[in-house]
């Protein structure tokens, strides 16, 4: 069976019948992931397919603990596609009872996967996400950004955010009026 | 609780990288797009963009999007600039403040030409099935005798398929730009057919209806009662409902209707006519007014 995390340090493997890919993070630390699990990213598919990826693939982009969690992701869902592809019933179209099951699982692995997050690797899971184009996963992390800023006031984002408000008292005026209409209720 | 990273929780995070924030953008519902707009000027650059609202238009009131023309800007005030570099945001804005002023009527005041209709019909789950925006004047053919007053949208070229289901029927009416009054908009029905009554009428080679009905408050006015009902009226191929014929009466009954209309409701009541398994079609859209 695959590896199912990449191993940090160690040489570049091929597992019976599964090939990998070496990905070198921004601070250095070397990275595998399988590649079905690299076809997940546009990014990697498409370097992939360009060939030339024998010396293994910088990332100046993508910090190791960043990238840590990049792989996790990617491993989980492509075994997860796999898993359903060889579902024996799936050709005889009539398991959707465990297709569901098995997206609700999914989408509960998420979900734990981005609340374990502090909210620095959050954001740069998002930065990652977006530039290796990794829709699944964008989708995850901006969902519970999303999540956190729901039923705020402009003022309790900041606290959460740590932001400075940098609005002069005039511009605060003009946005609590253009904006007024939103938060009466 | 949060299961930090680090063995040390650090004293406050780091401000988001500012990319980040037009990725999150699209993920926020309306309040939440306004309140960060409102965080900090950088967070004001992400987040007031005009297309988030554009955005946020399309899913929650398409039919809006016909009348961004009529909207023009209002006189005066500063913000103007602000104003017309965001029209989908005004319009959003004018859209979510329509089911507010449901409790508090505009003046009966109208003529024809100042009034839209904008109705989006969706299924339960939120997907728009149709939508359209007219302006009164301009809506088909126009009925009224016996203190009905009618007016048909034909649609039969939008040919939108609906299933069954539970359906959701949004209907606002919108005075559209008034000699420098800025513009309202009164919500007048945001109602359900639950699907469980529907099934139950389809019939094949006929047509089945569905009955809901939704009461609106009935602030008083002179005694007069109205009633408005919404009859979607969906043909297979054989059956074209007819345009109701034309009756022409003069102007000014036709908009103290309108205007008693918009400012009474006392009940209104959506029936919906079931496809048939032949086909669908949307082919009209009634609007029946009486005064009782």
């Amino acid at each position: 069976m695959a590896a199912e995390k990449g191993e940090k340090g160690a040489a570049a493997k091929e597992v019976a019948g599964e090939r990998m890919v070496t990905l070198e993070s921004s601070d250095g630390e070397e990275f595998h992931m399988s590649e079905a699990a690299a076809q997940l990213s546009t990014l990697l598919r498409h370097v992939i397919e360009g060939g030339g990826i024998d010396n293994g693939i910088p990332l100046p982009k993508v910090a190791a603990r960043t990238l840590e969690k990049v792989i996790m992701y990617c491993e989980k869902h492509a075994k997860a596609a796999a898993k359903s592809d060889s579902d024996p019933s799936a050709a005889a179209g009539s398991s959707s009872d465990n297709t569901a099951a098995a997206s609700e699982d999914l989408e509960k692995w998420d979900r734990k996967l981005v609340n374990g997050l502090s909210q620095d690797a959050l954001f740069d899971l998002i930065v990652a996400a977006d530039y290796l184009v990794i829709d699944g996963l964008l989708d995850a992390t901006c969902r519970k950004v999303a999540d956190m800023m729901k039923g705020k006031t402009p003022d309790e984002i900041r606290k959460i955010f740590n932001i400075l408000n940098d609005f002069t008292k005039e511009e605060e005026e003009e946005m609590r009026r253009e904006y007024a209409w939103a938060f009466d209720d | 609780m949060r299961e930090g990273e680090a063995t040390a929780m650090p004293a406050a995070p780091s401000p988001p990288p500012w990319v980040a924030l037009p990725l999150v953008a699209p993920f926020l519902d309306a309040a939440s797009l306004a309140a960060a707009s409102c965080v900090s000027t950088s967070w004001h650059a992400a987040f007031a963009a005009d297309y988030l609202w554009a955005r946020l238009c399309r899913s929650h009131y398409p039919a809006a999007l016909g009348l961004l023309r009529q909207l023009p800007d209002s006189d005066g005030a500063a913000s103007d600039r602000q104003c017309s570099s965001s029209p989908h945001r005004l319009l959003f804005a004018l859209f979510r403040s329509a089911s507010s002023r449901s409790r508090a009527l505009p003046s009966p005041r109208l003529a024809l030409a100042d009034v839209a209709f904008a109705v989006d019909i969706f299924t339960a789950g939120g997907k728009n099935i149709l939508s359209f925006a007219v302006s009164a004047d301009e809506a088909g053919d126009v009925k009224n005798a016996d203190g009905l007053f009618l007016f048909g949208v034909d649609l039969s070229d939008r040919n939108a398929v609906i299933g069954s289901g539970d359906w959701r029927v949004m209907w606002t009416a919108v005075r559209t730009a008034h000699r420098g009054i800025a513009p309202a908009a009164v919500l007048m029905m945001d109602a359900k057919v639950p699907a469980a009554r529907a099934a139950g009428a389809i019939r094949f080679g006929g047509r089945g209806d569905a009955g809901v009905a939704a009461r609106l408050p009935a602030p008083g006015c002179g005694g007069a009662r109205l009633e408005a009902e919404v009859v979607v009226e969906l043909t297979g191929e054989e059956k074209l409902v007819e345009k109701v014929s034309q009756l022409k009466r003069g102007s000014h009954l036709r908009e103290t209707f309108l205007a008693k209309a918009l400012s009474i409701l006392s009940e209104n009541n959506i029936r919906m006519l079931w496809p048939t398994p032949s086909g669908v079609k949307i082919s009209a859209l009634l609007t029946k007014l009486k005064v009782c």
